[in-house]
C-alpha cells in the first residue's frame, strides 16, 4: 500500500512538470492604419511593423516604406494607386487628391509587400449626416458645472454605420481635458491633453449629453461625431482587460489594424470654468 | 418517461398499504442541543444492515426480523452508543438517539464510527466540513466557508481577494449554493472577499465536487449544500465575537416544541473612516459595510411532522464621494432568502421534505457626475420543492422529487441616451428519481436520472446520474461516478475575472441558445488503512459543452444571446487528500494535479488554451495541534502553479480621427504563468473567560513570511515602451479578535 502510494506521488509529480509551452515574445505582424472619410479624398494610409514590447517603440524604424497600396471601388469605377510620402516613413498617401471617397459605396484595399505578401481590406463608406440641435449654439458659452448637464447634440442619422462616435477636441492653446475623477488642483493646471471620445453609444442613438464620464473640456471645444462603418466599429468595441490584455479582432486579411471609413459632422460650444 | 415515474408511485404505493416489515426508525440528534445529526452511522451488528441518517438527522432500518437485537450509532466525534432493540412482538420501533459530543478524545469506536460510515456512501469528490472545522483555519478577518474549501483539493479560488470557487475546471458560476435548501445566487461580501455565510450561524457544509446525485441540478461543477444551525432545543444561551473586521452575534434556544436560531454580524470600517472624517476632501476613502443575518425557527408537530423557518439578509453598501463631491458612487448589492420547509413522515419508511422558497439577489451600481449611470441586475427566484425518501428494502434506499422555479432576471442600465434593459421571466422545472442499491457487502450502486425543462428553450434535457462503489476490505474501497449535467443561468463576469463578484450579471440562456452541459467521469480509491488516517485518490475527467463567455466588447445588444461567445472545455486531473482529524495533532495534506482547457472559436483563433485559473499544481497543508486544554496552534499553508496571463508580442500605434493610441498586440489567450503562489498563515488561540465568560481569543497573522503573490500583469499601454508591472496580493496582516458565550 506504502509502495503504492509513493508511486502514485511520484507519477504524478512527473506528469505534472508539463507545463504550458511559452512561444517567442515578439510577434512580427503589417500594422495597417487607414479611415477614409466620406467627401474627402483619400488622407493616408499607413504602414508598420510591429515592435517588441519592452524596447521604445519609434513608427519610424518600423516603417514599411517600399510597399504596393491600391484602394479600388467595389462595383463601380475607382482606383487610386497611392505613393510613400517622402517626410513621413510608413505613410501612403493620395496622388490624386481629386478623388473624393463616396459616401455609400465600397472600397477595397490590397497592399503587394516586396516579398509579395498581400495584405486586403474592404470597407462600406457611411452615409454623410448633420449636427441638427444642439442646447449651445456656435460659439455659446456656458459655465462649467459639474453638477448639471452642459449641452446636448443630436444628429440625424445615417446610413450604414456601425456606431457613432462622437468626440471632443479643445480648440485654445490653453485649455485642456479635465478627466472627471480629478480635482479642483488639475483643474487649475490642467495639462495638454489628448482628444477624448465616448465609445459604446446604442447603435441607433443619435444623441449625446456631455459631460461624459472621463472626458470633460472647458474653454472652446469642438465636437465631432463620426459615423462609424463597421471595421471600425468593430475595432473600437473591443474593451481592453482593465490594465491585462485582451486579444483584439482585425477585420484585414494578412494584417493587423484598422481599414475603416466614417462620415463626420461638427459643432463647436465654449465652456468656461466656474470661479 | 411517464412509465418510469408510475415505476415509482407504485413503489410508493406498495410501501405504502402493504403488509408491513419491522422498520427500525428514528432521529439521531446531538444531546447537548438537540441539533439533528446528519450522516450519523445506525447498524445492527448481528445483521449487517444499517443506514445512515440524511440531512435531518432521520434514518429507518426496514425488514428487521424478529429478536433481540444490539444497535449501534456512531458519528465521528461522537461517543458512539448502543441499545437493544426487541422486535419479537413484531412491531416496528421507533428509536430517537441523542449522541454525546467528544470531539477532542482519541477514541477507538468514534474511528470505528467513521469507517462504517463512510463504507456507505457512493458519493466521489464529497467534502464536508463542520463549523468549528473552519473556525479553526488561519484566516483574516473572519473565519470562511469558501477559503476553507478553497483549501480542498479540486477546489481554486479565482484569485486570493476572491472567495469565488473553480470546481474542477468549472467556472465560479457553475457551483449550486444552497443555504438550508435555498439557492443563493451571489453569496459574497466585500467584492468578493468573504462568503456570504456567517460561519457562526452554520452547522455543516457539504460540497460535492462532482459524480453529483440527480436530486441536484442546475449547474455544470458542484453542489454546495450549506446548513444553518436549528438553534438549542434545551438551554438558551449566545455568543458573540469582536475582530478587526466586524462584530458577531448569536443567539438560540428552545421555542415551544422546537428552537430558535438568530445570528447577525457587522462590519464598521465605514464608522472608523466617518470618526476619522477620512471620508471627505481630496483623497477621500470609501464608507462601506457589509451586514448579514440568520434567522431559523424549527416546530415539531407531533412525531411526524416538523416545521422550519429560514431567513437569511445580507447587504453590502459602499458609498463614496470624488472630487470634492463632484463625482458619488454609490454601490449595493445582496441577497435576501426566505423558506418554509415541512418535514413529514408518511410512514417510518416514507420520509418527505417539501421547501417553499424565495431568493432575491439584487446588485445596484450609480455613478452620479452631473449626470447618472446606474446599472441594476437582480434576480427573484420563488421555487417550490418536494423530495420523499423511500427507505424500500435494507437494499433499497431511494428518492424522487420535484423542483419547480420561477425565475425573474433583470438588467437594467442608464446614462444618456435610451436605457438599455432586460427582463426574462424563465420557468424550470425538474424531475428526479434515484436509488440507492446495497448489492452485497462489496458493492453499492446509486443510479439516478433527471428530467429538466426551462420555457424560454422549451427542450426536455434528461440526465443520467450513476454512482459505484467496491468495498476492497473493511478499510478501503473504489468509487465510480458519471453523470450529465446543464445549466440555464449563467453570471457573467462584468470585470476582468480577477473576482470581483457584484460586478457579475446574472442572464438566463434564451430560445437561441442551448443549455450549457457537462458529463463527468470519477474514479476514486479511499482507504483507512492507517489508523488515524483517511487518504482519498480521485481522478476525474469532465467535458463541457455549449459553454458561454462573455464578449468584452461595448454593446447595446439586447439578446442575451448576442452576449457571449460559445465554447466548450474539458477539464481533468488527480486529487490526493491525506487527513487526520483525531488526536491532539489533527490536519490535513491535500494535492491536486489539474488541466483544464477551453475552445471558442472566436477566441484565440480558434485554439484551445488554457483559461486563467487553471493551475497544474495546488498544494495544501492544514495543521492543528492542541498543546493542552488553553491553548492551540495552527498554521495553514498553500502552493500553488501561477495563474495564466495572455504576454504582449508586439507594440504598435494607430493614428484615428485626430487620435493616437498606442497599442500592445496580444499574443495566445493566457500562454504564459504568473510566478507560482505560495503563502502562511499561522493562528494561535487561548481559552479562557472574560468577566466571568467563557470565551476564546486569538491572534493570527496572514502571509506570515510576506511573499509578494501577484495577482495579474498590468500592461501601460500608453508607455514606451509598454510598462508591464506585477499587481501584487495582500501583504503580511495580523490580526486578533475575542469570542465569547453567555
Amino acid at each position: 500500500m506504502k509502495l503504492f502510494l509513493t508511486l502514485s506521488a511520484f507519477t504524478i509529480l512527473i506528469i505534472g512538470c508539463n507545463e504550458p509551452s511559452s512561444p517567442s515574445d515578439y510577434q512580427k505582424e503589417v500594422v495597417v492604419d487607414g479611415i477614409l472619410v466620406a467627401e474627402n479624398p483619400i488622407d493616408s494610409i499607413d504602414l508598420h511593423w510591429t515592435g517588441e514590447i519592452d524596447k521604445f517603440y519609434d513608427p519610424a524604424s518600423y516603417a514599411i516604406t517600399n510597399a504596393t497600396v491600391i484602394i479600388t471601388g467595389v462595383g463601380f469605377s475607382f482606383e487610386d494607386s497611392l505613393v510613400h510620402h517622402s517626410g513621413i516613413p510608413g505613410r501612403y498617401v493620395t496622388s490624386d487628391t481629386t478623388k473624393k471617397i463616396v459616401p455609400t459605396r465600397t472600397y477595397a484595399l490590397t497592399i503587394t509587400l516586396p516579398d509579395g505578401k498581400m495584405i486586403t481590406g474592404m470597407t462600406t463608406v457611411p452615409d454623410t449626416f448633420s449636427i441638427i440641435a444642439s442646447t449651445l449654439k456656435n460659439n455659446d458659452t456656458v459655465k462649467y458645472d459639474t453638477k448639471a448637464p452642459l449641452n446636448t447634440f443630436e444628429w440625424s442619422d445615417s446610413k450604414f454605420q456601425g456606431t457613432y462616435l462622437p468626440t471632443l477636441a479643445s480648440l485654445d492653446d490653453n485649455a485642456a481635458l479635465i478627466p472627471k475623477f480629478f480635482d479642483r488642483d488639475t483643474i487649475n493646471n490642467p495639462k495638454p491633453s489628448k482628444i477624448g471620445y465616448r465609445i459604446g453609444l446604442p447603435k441607433n442613438q443619435t444623441n449625446t449629453i456631455l459631460p461624459w464620464l472621463f472626458f470633460n473640456y472647458y474653454g472652446s471645444i469642438l465636437c465631432d461625431i463620426y459615423a462609424a462603418d463597421d471595421n471600425f466599429t468593430d475595432y473600437l468595441i473591443q474593451q481592453n482587460g482593465g490594465g491585462e490584455l485582451n486579444q483584439t479582432r482585425y477585420r484585414l486579411n494578412g494584417a493587423i489594424g484598422v481599414f475603416g471609413s466614417v462620415a463626420r459632422a461638427h459643432g463647436t460650444i465654449k465652456i468656461y470654468l466656474t470661479p | 418517461m411517464i412509465k418510469i415515474f408510475s415505476f415509482f408511485f407504485l413503489t410508493l404505493h406498495s410501501i405504502l398499504f402493504s403488509a408491513p416489515a419491522i422498520t427500525l426508525s428514528g432521529f439521531v440528534t446531538d444531546k447537548a442541543n438537540g441539533e439533528s445529526l446528519p450522516f450519523a452511522n445506525v447498524y445492527i451488528k448481528e445483521l449487517k444492515i444499517g443506514a445512515a441518517t440524511n440531512i435531518d438527522g432521520y434514518f429507518a432500518i426496514p425488514n428487521v426480523p424478529e429478536g433481540e437485537f444490539v444497535v449501534q450509532v456512531s458519528l465521528l466525534g461522537y461517543r458512539t452508543q448502543s441499545f437493544t432493540i426487541n422486535t419479537v412482538n413484531g412491531k416496528n420501533v421507533v428509536r430517537n438517539i441523542q449522541l454525546t459530543d467528544q470531539s477532542v478524545q482519541v477514541n477507538e469506536v468514534i474511528i470505528s464510527g467513521e469507517k462504517e460510515e463512510e463504507l456507505r456512501t457512493t458519493q466521489t469528490g464529497r467534502i464536508v466540513m463542520q463549523a468549528k472545522d473552519i473556525a479553526q483555519l488561519p484566516t483574516i478577518g473572519e473565519a470562511d466557508v469558501f477559503r476553507a474549501l478553497q483549501m480542498m483539493p479540486g477546489v481554486k479560488a479565482v484569485s486570493e481577494v476572491s472567495s469565488g470557487l473553480n470546481v474542477r475546471g468549472g467556472s465560479s458560476d457553475q457551483n449550486l449554493i444552497l443555504l438550508d435548501g435555498t439557492v443563493v445566487y451571489n453569496p459574497y461580501h466585500l467584492f468578493g472577499f468573504f462568503s456570504t455565510f456567517n460561519n457562526d450561524a452554520i452547522k455543516d457544509i457539504d460540497l460535492m465536487k462532482g459524480g453529483y446525485p440527480a436530486e441536484y441540478g442546475g449547474r455544470l461543477s458542484s453542489v454546495l449544500n450549506v446548513t444553518n444551525i436549528d438553534g438549542d432545543r434545551v438551554n438558551t444561551h449566545g455568543k458573540a465575537s469582536i475582530s478587526l473586521l466586524s462584530t458577531r452575534v448569536t443567539g438560540e434556544g428552545p421555542l415551544g416544541n422546537g428552537s430558535w436560531f438568530l445570528s447577525g454580524r457587522r462590519t464598521y470600517f465605514d464608522q472608523i473612516v466617518s470618526i476619522a472624517k477620512l471620508d471627505t476632501g481630496k483623497d477621500a476613502l470609501p464608507l462601506y459595510y457589509f451586514y448579514d443575518a440568520n434567522l431559523k425557527i424549527n416546530q415539531d408537530f407531533g412525531q411526524n411532522d416538523k416545521l422550519s423557518l429560514v431567513s437569511y439578509f445580507g447587504q453590502d453598501d459602499l458609498r463614496w464621494s470624488l472630487g470634492n463631491n463632484d463625482i458619488s458612487i454609490r454601490m449595493r448589492w445582496g441577497n435576501r432568502t426566505n423558506a418554509l420547509n415541512w418535514t413529514h413522515l408518511f410512514s417510518q419508511t416514507l420520509f418527505s421534505n417539501f421547501t417553499a422558497s424565495y431568493s432575491y439577489y439584487k446588485a445596484n451600481t450609480v455613478f452620479d457626475f452631473g449626470q447618472s449611470f446606474s446599472q441594476v441586475n437582480s434576480v427573484e427566484d420563488y421555487s417550490l420543492k418536494g423530495d420523499i425518501d423511500f427507505f424500500v428494502t435494507n437494499d433499497h434506499l431511494s428518492k424522487i422529487g420535484v423542483w419547480w422555479s420561477q425565475y425573474k432576471i433583470t438588467y437594467t442600465q442608464t446614462g444618456d441616451g435610451e436605457p438599455y434593459l432586460f427582463l426574462e421571466r424563465p420557468a424550470q422545472i425538474a424531475f428526479y428519481a434515484q436509488d440507492n442499491w446495497t448489492i452485497d457487502e462489496r458493492w453499492i450502486t446509486q443510479f439516478g436520472f433527471r428530467v429538466e425543462y426551462q420555457d424560454l428553450t422549451k427542450k426536455i434535457l434528461l440526465g443520467p446520474r450513476f454512482n459505484i462503489r467496491y468495498n476492497l476490505d473493511e478499510y478501503s474501497s473504489l468509487k465510480f461516478a458519471t453523470g450529465l449535467y446543464y445549466q440555464f443561468l449563467n453570471a457573467v463576469p462584468a470585470g476582468n475575472e480577477s473576482g470581483f463578484s457584484p460586478f457579475d450579471i446574472w442572464v438566463p440562456i434564451d430560445e437561441r441558445m442551448n443549455a450549457s452541459e457537462s458529463y463527468d467521469f470519477v474514479l476514486g480509491y479511499d482507504t483507512k488503512v492507517f489508523e488515524g488516517y483517511s487518504i482519498t485518490v480521485e481522478s476525474y475527467y469532465k467535458k463541457m459543452i455549449d459553454l458561454l463567455q462573455f464578449k468584452r466588447e461595448f454593446t447595446d445588444t439586447k439578446e442575451v444571446s448576442e452576449l457571449f461567445n460559445v465554447g466548450s472545455g474539458r477539464a481533468y486531473g488527480v486529487e490526493v487528500f491525506v487527513q487526520k482529524k483525531i488526536g491532539d495533532l489533527t490536519g490535513s495534506i491535500g494535492y491536486t494535479l489539474s488541466w483544464t482547457h477551453r475552445t471558442f472559436p472566436s477566441l484565440n483563433n480558434g485554439i484551445e488554451f488554457y483559461p486563467k485559473y487553471d493551475r497544474r499544481h495546488d498544494i495544501s497543508l492544514a495543521g492543528n495541534y492542541q498543546l493542552n486544554e488553553h491553548w492551540r496552534l495552527s498554521a495553514v499553508y498553500s502552493y500553488a502553479t501561477g495563474q495564466g496571463y495572455t504576454m504582449g508580442v508586439g507594440r504598435y500605434d494607430v493614428n484615428f480621427i485626430g487620435n493616437q493610441e498606442e497599442k500592445t498586440l496580444a499574443g495566445p489567450l493566457y500562454n504564459r504563468r504568473l510566478a507560482p503562489y505560495h503563502r502562511l498563515d499561522v493562528s494561535i488561540t487561548k481559552q479562557t473567560t472574560f468577566f466571568g465568560l467563557k470565551g476564546s481569543w486569538y491572534f493570527q497573522i496572514y502571509n506570515v513570511y510576506n511573499h509578494k503573490n501577484v495577482w495579474f500583469k498590468q500592461f501601460d499601454e500608453s508607455k514606451n515602451p509598454t510598462e508591464v508591472t506585477d499587481v501584487k496580493l495582500l501583504p503580511i496582516i495580523p490580526t486578533f479578535g475575542i469570542d465569547f458565550q453567555f
